[in-house]
């Protein structure tokens, strides 16, 4: 099941709904958690023995790491030391079953193919492991439970359904956001009635969600499948609409899911953390991913940029560099190692495939030539005098960030790195507008494919520049009388019922970040 | 206060999902009634009883045979009544029509459309779904909507002109990819409700004394192998004569070069000629078919095709 079939929003959220709102409210956690374990069960079947160690496994150290020194037997160095082993045993069990699962055959071909190439005739065998949904999503709320319960930031939970209800939570197993236990872990056990401004207000965000994924992202998904599975017969033009496309897809199917998301929790009355703010309103690569996949930037700079950034041998290195080479470049030594160690994760936890690993270093790349720019940038324009909120400016960082982000999700989405740039090639040196004339009624779509697809797109921009200058649209349409408000929502379900691309004649095209 | 609105709400829902069903829902079993209904039109400016052979099928069909060359050639008339992206119950629908003004001696289809889904709207996997749209039309039909566009927008796939349906096209898009018909054993796959409709059409034929030929024009595009192991299997199954041009491109003379407008998905006037010159021929010599040429109940045909060949033979 994915969230944006009728089967959920129209059937089991509410079934659940219904189900928790007649249970007294201190049962309701059992409600929600036997929907956790049935939506889970049905996605994965008996895999959910992983999620249910896992729950046991995180409930368990998280007790340890509490109950360490309770007695004071240890010495204040010895408890943190203890504290820390048990936080690393962890972190390494956590990892390595994602690892196994999901990297094992990737590290093992790649390895295998290295070894060819010195002369070894060692031959691997792939191993074909069946990965449970959202594993990728719910290690890294496990890690940072253990690390916040390990730093004292977060109690140690003794109840282990507000663990289970954690990491299971049925809304946001498959695709995030990641949350941290603080942020939910209380309110999913809480069992709080739902309102009817949470009925109301989350419906709503899950019909705007409809809108970007049914409208936008699957009615262009067979056009960006044409261009880039057959990227070696097209023109220039053809790729780079391609391209723009799959950028397109990937925003309106993503930030889409995450509004079905978000109002599911927001009718329970969980309030998830948001995953995109208008992330094309950026000012530059580094501000796009703090509103681009939010949760996942936080978590990385949380637990993985911070401690590396602090962690002693980087402090010494930095030190060394200043007393040999200078203090400009040991002010980058830890930013530059922090950002590789987040950006090569970035890139590896989308997957193994070396497509990922290479968007991952392009935007460390991206991000520290930034980082170093930023002074002599700002010294040169305020030389010439230029105005940098001023309008011609402002376009000028939009035009360049459109370029870097349309670029990395090609390389994203290209099936191989060479293949990525032999597009950019082809769309840099042979780049012929006629072409995309010729072409433009042989990839898949229609006309009126088109018309749907560039009024969804008007939608989501005007929506976007709406919740850029601050405005609540959905509190902004509640200030409106009955009938307009009705008449409002009506036209909003049926632009879903009727210009979706969904039912017979269209593939459902799968959550991209499920599979990730 | 706020449950009764809730299920006001809801139960208007319902009212407007049952009024949208009426309206999306076809009356009869036509996918396209746009195209359908402009062919209908185009068909009833045709002075009855006077086409010879109907053509059935999609743009690959519209695209490859010209009447009035046939005409000019061997005196016989014929009528595309192909539309884009035909599917088997607007063939069937159009057919129908067709039949209570005209009784052509002959129907050619040609395949292309075999191997597109048939019907008016696929049911979906998902049981739920189905049940739902069963209540609800509109969940099924909604994507209709796409023809309202195209009608408001007018088609502009069929020519304005007077080709008798042929879509005379002379842009060249060359097709490079060489040699696309590579033999196998295999089968492709035609949808399930597909023969269903075929028999239909057969039957529809044979009360109207029309014999049957199924043709498949070149198109790199769309043709392979496995489509032509299902057409000769299903022709042979049903005892129906079927030429497959995708395997005589090469005797008939086709460039791939200058022959196609499209980078091999249709003909263009080029193709379409070589393709007309020979199976024009072929009719001519395996089928009874009449020559008009001397006859003045023809003179408008005549006129018409004296005029097409100065201007797009010579």
């Amino acid at each position: 099941m994915s969230y944006f079939l009728i089967s959920y929003f129209a059937l089991f959220l509410p079934i659940v709904i219904i189900i928790y709102q007649l249970v007294p409210q201190k049962f309701r956690w059992i409600v929600l958690l036997a929907a956790d374990y049935v939506f889970f069960y049905m996605l994965s079947g008996n895999l959910i023995i992983f999620l249910i160690a896992a729950t046991l496994f995180a409930w368990g150290l998280g007790l340890w790491i509490g109950k360490v020194g309770q007695n004071n037997e240890l010495a204040a160095k010895d408890k943190k030391k203890k504290k820390a082993h048990i936080m690393i045993l962890g972190i390494l069990v956590s990892l390595g079953v994602l690892l196994l699962l999901k990297y094992f055959n990737f590290f093992g071909e790649n390895i295998g193919a290295l070894a060819n190439a010195l002369g070894s005739d060692f031959v691997f065998t792939p191993i074909k492991f069946m990965v449970p949904i959202g594993i990728s999503y719910y290690t890294l709320q496990i890690i940072s439970y253990l690390v916040d319960v390990k730093r004292g930031n977060q109690e140690p939970v003794k109840n282990l359904a507000k663990i289970a209800l954690y990491l299971s939570f049925f809304p946001q197993i498959m695709e995030g956001p990641i949350s941290r236990y603080h942020q939910v872990g209380e309110d999913l056990y809480a069992g709080r009635p739902i309102t009817f401004e949470n009925l109301k207000f989350g419906y709503q965000r899950i019909c705007y969600g409809l809108v970007k994924k049914l409208i936008v992202a699957d009615r262009i998904a067979p056009l960006v499948t044409k261009v880039f599975g057959d990227y070696q017969t097209y023109d220039g033009s053809v790729l780079l609409l391609g391209v723009l496309s799959y950028t397109l897809q990937l925003y309106a199917e993503f930030s889409g899911c995450m509004d079905i998301i978000i109002g599911s929790g927001e009718i329970l009355g969980i309030k998830l953390p948001e995953n995109f703010r208008q992330p094309f309103f950026a000012k530059d690569a580094s501000d796009f991913w703090h509103r681009w996949h939010i949760t996942l930037g936080t978590w990385f700079k949380d637990y993985i940029f911070f401690p590396v950034s602090l962690a002693k041998p980087v402090k010494k290195l930095a030190k060394n560099i200043k007393n040999h080479i200078g203090k400009t470049a040991s002010k980058f030594t830890a930013p530059f190692i922090a950002l590789f160690c987040v950006w090569s994760c970035n890139g590896l936890w989308h997957g193994p495939k070396w497509t990922y690993i290479f968007y991952g270093m392009y935007y460390f790349v991206i991000i520290f030539v930034e980082n170093l720019l930023e002074e002599p940038t700002k010294k040169i324009t305020a030389k010439l005098h230029i105005n940098r909120e001023g309008k011609g400016y402002r376009v000028f960082r939009f035009v360049k960030l459109f370029i870097i982000i349309n670029l990395g999700e090609m390389f994203f989405r290209a099936d191989t790195v060479k293949d990525g740039f032999i597009m950019l090639k082809g769309i840099v040196t042979n780049f012929h507008i006629s072409e995309l004339f010729a072409n433009i009624w042989m990839l898949k779509l229609e006309r009126a494919d088109f018309f749907a697809v560039l009024g969804g797109l008007l939608i989501i921009i005007i929506v976007g520049i709406a919740k850029e200058s601050g405005k609540n649209i959905r509190a902004d349409i509640a200030g409106w009388k009955l009938p307009l408000r009705w008449i409002f929502w009506y036209g909003a379900i049926f632009l879903v019922i009727i210009f979706g691309a969904y039912g017979a004649g269209y593939t459902t095209v799968d959550m991209i970040y499920a599979g990730y | 206060m706020k449950k009764l609105r809730v299920v006001v709400f809801l139960l208007i829902l319902v009212i407007l999902l049952s009024v949208t069903s009426f309206i999306f829902m076809p009356k009869q079993e036509v996918y396209n009634i746009v195209t359908t209904k402009e062919m209908l039109t185009s068909l009833s400016k045709e002075e009855e009883d006077t086409i010879d052979v109907a053509f059935f099928g999609d743009s690959e069909c519209f695209a490859a045979y010209s009447p009035l060359q046939m005409y000019a050639e061997h005196g016989y008339t014929s009528y595309i009544c192909a539309t884009a992206a035909q599917r088997l119950c607007d063939t069937y629908a159009i057919m129908d029509e067709m039949f209570k003004s005209q009784s052509p001696k002959l129907v050619v289809l040609e395949a292309n459309c075999f191997f597109r889904y048939g019907g008016t709207e696929k049911d979906e996997d998902d049981e739920l779904f189905n049940a739902l749209a069963k209540t609800f039309p509109i969940f099924k039909y909604h994507s209709r909507w796409k023809t309202v566009l195209q009608a408001l927008m007018r088609s502009k796939y069929q020519t304005e002109d007077n080709y008798k349906g042929f879509l005379l096209r002379t842009k060249i898009k060359p097709y490079k990819n060489g040699e696309y018909m590579i033999p196998t054993d295999k089968l492709a796959k035609m949808p399930e409700e597909n023969e269903g409709y075929i028999d239909k059409i057969l039957d529809l034929c044979e009360e109207n004394g029309a014999e049957v030929i199924i043709v498949s024009s070149p198109s790199p595009k769309n043709w392979t192998y496995e489509k032509h192991n299902t057409t000769v299997d299903l022709a042979n199954r049903k005892g129906l004569d079927y030429i497959d041009y995708n395997l005589l491109w090469e005797e008939l003379g086709i460039n791939w070069k200058t022959d196609t407008k499209d980078y091999g998905d249709h003909v263009n006037l080029n193709g379409a000629t070589k393709l007309t010159r020979e199976f024009g021929n072929y009719l001519s010599e395996h089928y009874d078919l009449p020559n008009h040429i001397n006859d003045e109940a023809y003179a408008e045909w005549t006129k018409l095709s004296l005029i097409y060949m100065k201007e797009y033979m010579d």
